[in-house]
């Protein structure tokens, strides 16, 4: 393995959450914006975009379920390959606001980290007038779990390319972490085994 | 989706685990909104499955000691009769996304449960049992489902096994991992792979592309295209709300469609057909033969009801009495070598009512009827269609039967109709038109009608010479 500086990291995403909240309407604001005429779904490359993180090109893969949200079962193989998640809630919709609960859980069951990168996200922020879920009860919900919580509007596009690139620097410092402490869980190995070797 | 592309499942032996399988609760996709039962241990190895009551396998149910190519075979025919169901329909207006999921992609919504349900229902399996070693033998008997579902092209299933495995529940057991031989893991990895997300599921993807069908497709990744699909061309988006209206629409109208369902359905099926005698089949001789006409006196406590009932199309008075007075002296002779016991002539004519019981019917309507002559018997048959005028367009029993002794027949004289006839009765003063499509067939029909009219008299006289 021969580190190519020209070889963008490579930020793997994953959207969850309900149904009908609007994530496959944040994905694809997000990856085309208006040329969305550009977009085919069966492309391999559909949901991957190179974007310019902080001077850094570095490279995005969306992993949205939208449409198979009731396949319960498959979730745990796909949230385990995950690097950082939008965790999408329709601020329209109170049911969506409780759901967020779940993936939360799930996330972290499969994840067994209460750190991983974790975005609160209330979409259609546009629909004021329809609100069900208040900014107050939603950003206590962020606190209580210690992540942020930004609204969007993937219609006016609000707060989208801002949603993602935050939560790719978390997945970068995540990983700079994870990647200067490298030889952290070795250690703890070692020192296990030498413990053996004493007893 | 229900494309035949998809149906040739092959059908594998049928076997006492089928019932046992459609009998657990995880199974049955129709109450998944309810709680499984649980049941005690002590009636079963495991608490995941129902009690199976008298069933043959009631003691322990190891799902081990299924034959892994069984379990596959059973699990692929429940997921294709499921599979096949779901309607285009469902799939474009992507309705299971819906809030009224249920209402307008059922079928959708099914075969998903169904998905979910084998996978929890693994991975229950494998929980159930304390010892490590016996939870890794079950991993490894699904490895060989897996292998055999892959085998029938069974991607649904084959997806819910490995998601199964591949759970959170399962994926952290280290300790069972261990002794699951390095070769299954393999096998497990090799099958995750065409799961894979990677690059937009093109391993799925390819497979679908090129695998030889028949299969059982996982269709959660078309699923998500049609959402995107729907999302990114929403001036394609299927009109679904004006669908919904539309039938909002209808249920006000309700009242309208159903005086015009009613219309159209007695034109299918004039009302006398329920007054029609008892079955009755021509050709069995023997059976049906009119030597046997007590049959037909028999219903006539209620039929024989002088009463007139008018027939509610034409308003013309129906039949009943007539084929009541049908009396045994006047019908075909039930010797073997009367030819009077097959037909003569048989063919698809209009009929229209010009007199009745001397009276001018006040609305007269054509109707279509299969017509046998039979000896001096006409049999009429109500069509089925609306505009078919072949056999297999009408009905397999007669409606009515009347007998044309001393009828008169005549042909039509209507220029405007060159392929009429007319049938009258002499004696009540009932007098009908009929059209046959055709003036040659109309001879032929007129010919015959009189034939055996003077066929019956000559039989007459010998009998009575006799």
């Amino acid at each position: 393995m021969s580190p190519k500086t020209t070889t963008p990291s490579l930020h793997k995403v994953i959207m969850v959450g309900s149904g009908g909240v609007g994530k496959s309407a944040l994905t694809l604001q997000f990856m085309y914006d208006e040329f969305v005429e550009d977009y085919e779904p069966t492309k391999a490359d559909s949901y991957r975009k190179k974007v310019v993180l902080d001077g850094e090109e570095v490279q995005i893969d969306i992993l949205d379920t939208a449409g198979q949200e009731d396949y319960a079962a498959i979730r745990d193989n796909y949230f385990r390959s995950g690097e950082g998640f939008l965790c999408v809630f329709s601020i329209t919709e109170t049911d969506s606001f409780q759901a967020t609960q779940e993936f939360r859980e799930q996330i972290l069951r499969v994840k067994g980290d209460q750190t991983v990168p974790f975005l609160l996200v209330g979409n259609k922020s546009d629909l004021e007038d329809r609100r069900k879920v208040s900014k107050e009860d939603a950003e206590n919900r962020a606190a209580e779990w210690g992540v942020p919580y930004v609204e969007t509007s993937a219609k006016t596009r609000t707060n989208v390319d801002k949603v993602f690139f935050d939560l790719m620097r978390e997945i970068r410092v995540r990983k700079d972490v994870d990647g200067g402490d490298k030889d952290a869980p070795n250690k703890t190995k070692k020192r296990k085994k030498l413990k053996c070797t004493i007893l | 989706m229900s494309s035949s592309r998809y149906c040739e499942i092959p059908r594998e032996s049928t076997h006492n685990y089928s019932k046992t399988l459609r009998k657990m609760s995880c199974f049955d996709t129709r109450h998944s909104n309810r709680e499984r039962p649980r049941l005690s241990k002590n009636i079963f190895s495991t608490n995941s499955l129902p009690r199976s009551g008298r069933h043959t396998i009631s003691h322990v149910f190891e799902v081990t000691r299924i034959p892994p190519e069984e379990i596959a075979a059973q699990f692929t025919l429940i997921d294709h009769e499921l599979f096949v169901k779901i309607d285009l329909e469902e799939l474009i207006c992507c309705g299971w996304i819906k809030k009224e999921k249920n209402v307008v992609a059922p079928n959708v919504v099914a075969y998903t449960r169904r998905f979910n349900h084998v996978s929890y229902w693994i991975v229950e399996e494998i929980l159930n049992h304390e010892s490590t070693k016996v939870r890794a033998d079950v991993i490894s008997y699904f490895v060989r489902v897996c292998k055999r579902l892959y085998d029938l092209n069974n991607l649904h299933s084959l997806f819910a096994v490995i998601s199964a495995l591949r759970s959170a529940s399962i994926y952290r057991l280290d300790n069972t991992w261990s002794f699951v031989p390095k070769k299954d893991k393999q096998a497990i990895d090799r099958f995750a792979d065409i799961f894979s997300d990677k690059d937009n599921w093109s391993k799925l993807r390819e497979m679908m592309d090129s695998l030889k069908l028949p299969c059982v497709p996982y269709i959660g990744v078309y699923l998500t295209d049609l959402v995107y699909l729907s999302m990114a061309n929403p001036s394609c988006d299927y009109p679904l709300k004006s669908q919904l209206l539309s039938v909002r629409y209808i249920d006000e109208l309700l009242k309208f469609v159903e005086d015009d369902n009613f219309k159209k359905s007695l034109l299918l099926e004039p009302p006398s057909a329920k007054q029609s005698p008892q079955k009755f089949v021509p050709g069995h001789k023997k059976n049906s033969s009119w030597g046997n006409g007590s049959k037909l006196t028999n219903s006539g406590p209620e039929s024989s009801s002088s009463e007139s009932i008018r027939n509610l199309i034409d308003d013309s008075l129906q039949e009943k009495i007539d084929e009541v007075t049908l009396n045994i002296a006047q019908l075909p002779s039930t010797n073997e070598d009367s030819v009077a016991a097959d037909i003569i002539i048989e063919g698809c004519l209009r009929r229209k009512t010009l007199l009745k019981n001397g009276k001018k019917p006040p609305m007269a309507a054509w109707q279509r009827y299969w017509v046998q002559l039979w000896g001096p018997v006409l049999l009429y048959y109500s069509s089925k269609s609306l505009t078919g005028t072949d056999r297999s367009d009408f009905k397999l029993e007669p409606c009515k039967m009347k007998s044309i002794l001393g009828w008169l027949v005549q042909m039509g004289d209507d220029p405007l109709h060159p392929d009429s006839f007319h049938l009258a009765d002499p004696n009540t003063g009932t007098m009908y038109k009929f059209r046959s499509g055709s003036t040659p067939r109309s001879l032929v029909w007129c010919r015959k009608l009189q034939e055996c009219q003077k066929k019956r008299s000559r039989q007459g006289n010998l009998i009575r010479f006799d």
